[in-house]
C-alpha cells in the first residue's frame, strides 16, 4: 500500500509565480484499491501524481510504497514498482517503433537487455493474445509503427504496457482526457477491466465527475493543495456526481467566505 | 417552425408557421413557457400558416394549456388550417379551436410602451386589519444558551414568523438541530443546521398547527391589509429588498410593517446556520475564520428565476433606536429589517389581487424548499454582492398595530 505523509512541495518558492501546489497532504491507499483524485483546476491533483511518480523532488513529507520508503527514490527507479499513463497519448510509447516493439519493452522492464532477438515467435504469441483482448483489431498490425494509430488505439496500448508487468501502483493521469467521448469511455471501461482483472493498486486523476463515481472504489477530492473530502467505504457507495457538484460549491463557497463577509454578518446576523 | 408574437390588449398572438412536431414541441414549448413567466396569461396561437400538427406537437399544447389554467389564464387556436382542424377534432381537442379571434381583442397592438409609475400596483384587502408582534425568544448572536431557553411555538393559520429553532419532537427540545426558519400562514420552512441539507417544512394541515423550539423568534398574528404586484416596466427590471421594504411602510402608512413576498428570484444574498447555535455554552465571538464554522455565505447571487417566499418585518426609525433583532439598512437611511427567505422551484402566479393563503399554498404543496436564507444586504465596495432582489411577484404586507408602549423591544 502507498502511505503518504505531510507532502509539501513549493514551485518557484520566493517569487510572485509562487505556487504552494502540495500542503501537506496525507493520504493512505490499501492494497487493491482504486482511487480518483478529482479537484478544481490546480489543485494539486496532478502534482500529488508527480510526486508519487518521482517527477521532481517533495520539499518536505515522506512516501512508502509497500514497505519501501520511496521519498527520496529517483523517477527511473520508481519506475520498476510504479506503472503510469499520460493524459497525452503521444506520451508513453515510442511512436516510430512498432506495437510490437513497444509491448516488448514493457515486457522487460527493470531487465538486463542484451542484444538477442527480443519479439521471439512465442513472444509475438504473447503479445498478439493480451493485445487482442483490447477488442480493436490491432493484433493484426502489431508491425506497424505506434505513430500510426488514432490516439485512443495508443492510449489503449499504453494502459496495456503499464499494467503488462502487475506494477504496484498504476498512475492515471486524466488518461481519457484527450480522447472522444466514445473512445474514451471503452479506455475507461478498459481501465476497469484491467484493475479488476489483476487486482491493481490504482490512483487515477479524471476531471469527468461520472468516471469518479463509476470507475473507483474511492474518490477523494482536492483543492488548494489539499485533500478537502474523502469518500470512501459506503459514503463512495453512496456519492452521485450531483453530490460531488455540491461539494465543489462548497469548497468555492468557502473560498469566498473572507474576513470582510465575516464582519458584514457580524452586523447584519441579529 | 416559426412563431412570432403581439401584444394585442390582454393576449398575446403567437403567429406560427411551419410544423408542430417532434423537432419543434420542445421550442415551442420552451418560448412559450416564457411569455407566460413573463405575465402573459391569456394567449392566442394563430395557427393559419402551422402546416403540420403531430401528437408530440398536441401534447406540448395541453402542457401549455395546463400553465395557463394553473394561473386562471385562457388559450385559444384561431385560424387553423382544415388538417390541422381534422386532427384536433378527431383527437378530442377540439374545444380548443376558434375561427375567429375573440371579441374583445384590440384591433392595434397596444400595451407595448413603458407603463407609467414605479411598477407597483397597490390592492387594498382590508385597511383596519394589521399584526399583533411578539418576541418570545429573544436570543442574539453569539449569546451563550441554555436548553431550558429555547420556548415552545405553535403556529396558528394566522401567524407570520421568522427565527432559529428546531421542530418540536418526541423528546425535549434538540440544541444541536436550531436552525433558521420561517413560517407564512403557520407553514413552516426550517433549515437544518447542516451545510448539505435541505430545509424540511411542516404544513399547517386540517387540524395540525406546526410547533417549534425556538431559541429566536419574531412572532406576527393578524391579517394581511395589502398586496402589492409587481411587475418589470420599461427600463425597470428587478425589484430590490429595501425598496419593497420602503413600499410596504409608505403604503401601510406605518413606522412598523411586516411582509410576504412570493416573486420569482433576480438574484438572493444571504447566509444560514450551519452549526447549531443552541451547543454555544459560553458567549463566543464570531471572529473569521471561526466563524466559517457556524455560517454558510451565499458567495454569489443566488437561485436566478427561481420562486422566494420571504417573511420580513420592516421599521423606519432614527438611527438611536435600533428595534429589537433588526439590523439597519446601508442603502435606505432609517430602515430597519430582518428577513427569512425560503427558494421554491419556479411556478407560474395568478395576476391581479390574489390571495396569500391559495398563492403560497400552491408552492407549499408542490416541490420542496430548495434553500432557506436569513437575507443581508451586501454593500462591500467592489466584491459586495448587493441586496436580494426580484422579478415580478406579490407582496402582502400589514401594518404592526401594538400600541407604543405595547412592543416587545427591550
Amino acid at each position: 500500500m502507498l502511505k503518504i505523509k505531510e507532502l509539501c512541495k513549493t514551485f518557484s518558492p520566493g517569487t510572485v509565480n509562487e505556487v504552494r501546489a502540495l500542503r501537506g497532504v496525507t493520504l493512505e491507499i490499501q492494497e487493491g484499491s482504486f482511487t480518483a483524485v478529482i479537484g478544481t483546476n490546480g489543485s494539486g491533483k496532478s502534482t500529488l501524481l508527480n510526486a508519487v511518480a518521482g517527477s521532481f523532488e517533495a520539499d518536505s513529507g515522506s512516501m512508502e510504497l509497500f514497505g519501501r520508503i520511496i521519498t527520496n527514490w529517483p523517477e527511473h527507479k520508481r519506475a520498476l514498482l510504479i506503472g503510469r499513463v499520460f493524459q497525452n497519448p503521444f506520451a508513453g510509447t515510442a511512436a516510430g517503433m512498432t506495437i510490437a516493439e513497444n509491448i516488448g519493452m514493457a515486457m522487460r522492464r527493470g531487465q538486463r537487455w542484451s542484444l538477442r532477438t527480443a519479439i521471439t515467435k512465442r513472444v509475438r504469441e504473447e503479445i498478439s493474445d493480451k493485445v487482442k483482448t483490447l477488442k480493436m483489431g490491432l493484433e493484426d498490425r502489431l508491425d506497424n509503427p505506434i505513430g500510426t494509430l488514432s490516439g485512443g488505439q495508443r492510449q489503449a496500448l499504453t494502459l496495456l504496457m503499464a499494467t503488462w508487468l502487475k506494477p504496484q501502483l498504476l498512475l492515471l493521469d486524466e488518461h481519457t482526457a484527450a480522447l472522444d467521448p466514445k473512445t474514451a469511455a471503452k479506455v475507461a471501461e478498459l481501465t476497469r477491466e484491467i484493475i479488476t482483472r489483476e487486482k491493481l493498486t490504482a490512483m487515477m486523476v479524471t476531471h469527468s465527475m461520472q468516471q469518479a463515481v463509476d470507475l473507483p472504489d474511492r474518490i477523494i477530492m482536492m483543492h488548494k493543495g489539499n485533500i478537502v473530502e474523502d469518500y470512501k467505504d459506503e459514503m463512495k457507495a453512496r456519492a452521485r456526481v450531483s453530490d460531488l457538484i455540491k461539494a465543489f460549491e462548497r469548497v468555492q463557497k468557502l473560498d469566498l467566505f473572507d474576513s470582510s463577509v465575516a464582519e458584514l454578518l457580524e452586523q447584519q446576523y441579529v | 417552425m416559426q412563431l412570432s408574437h403581439q401584444k394585442r390588449g390582454r393576449y398575446l398572438l403567437v403567429t406560427t408557421s411551419g410544423r408542430l412536431d417532434a423537432a419543434w414541441a420542445d421550442h415551442f414549448s420552451k418560448s412559450m413557457q416564457e411569455h407566460i413567466r413573463q405575465g402573459e396569461h391569456h394567449l392566442l396561437l394563430d395557427a393559419a400558416g402551422m402546416e403540420f400538427l403531430s401528437s408530440a406537437g398536441i401534447r406540448s399544447i395541453v402542457q401549455l394549456i395546463k400553465s395557463v389554467k394553473s394561473v386562471n389564464g385562457s388559450f385559444q387556436l384561431v385560424k387553423a388550417n382544415d388538417f390541422v382542424k381534422q386532427t384536433l377534432t378527431m383527437t378530442g381537442f377540439g374545444g380548443w379551436l376558434s375561427d375567429d379571434l375573440p371579441e374583445d381583442i384590440q384591433e392595434l397592438k397596444s400595451d407595448q410602451g413603458i407603463e407609467p409609475g414605479d411598477g407597483f400596483e397597490t390592492f387594498k384587502l382590508d385597511e383596519s386589519v394589521g399584526l399583533m408582534i411578539s418576541i418570545p425568544a429573544k436570543w442574539k448572536p453569539w449569546q451563550s444558551f441554555r436548553e431550558g431557553d429555547a420556548v415552545r411555538i405553535r403556529f396558528q393559520k394566522n401567524s407570520f414568523a421568522l427565527g432559529i429553532g428546531s421542530p418540536v419532537q418526541a423528546t425535549d427540545a434538540d440544541t444541536s438541530m436550531m436552525g433558521e426558519f420561517l413560517a407564512v400562514a403557520g407553514n413552516t420552512v426550517h433549515q437544518p443546521p447542516r451545510e448539505d441539507e435541505d430545509p424540511d417544512f411542516l404544513l399547517a394541515e386540517k387540524e395540525y398547527l406546526p410547533e417549534m423550539h425556538c431559541m429566536q423568534a419574531l412572532h406576527c398574528n393578524g391579517e394581511m391589509s395589502h398586496v402589492l404586484r409587481f411587475a418589470p416596466s420599461g427600463k425597470k427590471l428587478y425589484f430590490g429588498l429595501g425598496e419593497i421594504a420602503e413600499k410596504v411602510l409608505t403604503v401601510t402608512n406605518s413606522e412598523l410593517a411586516a411582509f410576504v413576498i412570493l416573486a420569482e428570484i433576480d438574484g438572493l444574498v444571504g447566509s444560514y446556520i450551519i452549526k447549531s447555535p443552541g451547543q454555544i455554552h459560553q458567549g463566543q465571538k464570531m471572529e473569521f475564520p471561526g466563524a466559517r464554522e457556524w455560517l454558510s455565505f451565499c458567495g454569489e447571487r443566488m437561485y436566478a428565476r427561481q420562486q422566494a417566499l420571504v417573511f420580513g418585518i420592516a421599521a423606519r426609525t432614527p438611527d438611536d433606536l435600533k428595534p429589537a433583532l433588526m439590523s439597519a439598512s446601508g442603502k435606505y437611511e432609517g430602515l430597519f429589517l430582518h428577513s427569512h427567505a425560503t427558494v421554491f422551484p419556479y411556478q407560474p402566479m395568478e395576476a391581479g389581487k390574489i390571495n396569500l393563503k391559495d398563492a403560497t399554498w400552491k408552492f407549499f404543496n408542490g416541490s420542496p424548499p430548495l434553500a432557506l436564507y436569513h437575507l443581508v444586504e451586501d454593500l462591500r465596495p467592489l466584491t459586495g454582492l448587493g441586496e436580494s432582489a426580484f422579478i415580478r411577484g406579490a407582496c402582502w404586507c400589514a401594518p404592526i398595530i401594538n400600541g407604543k408602549e405595547d412592543l416587545p423591544w427591550e
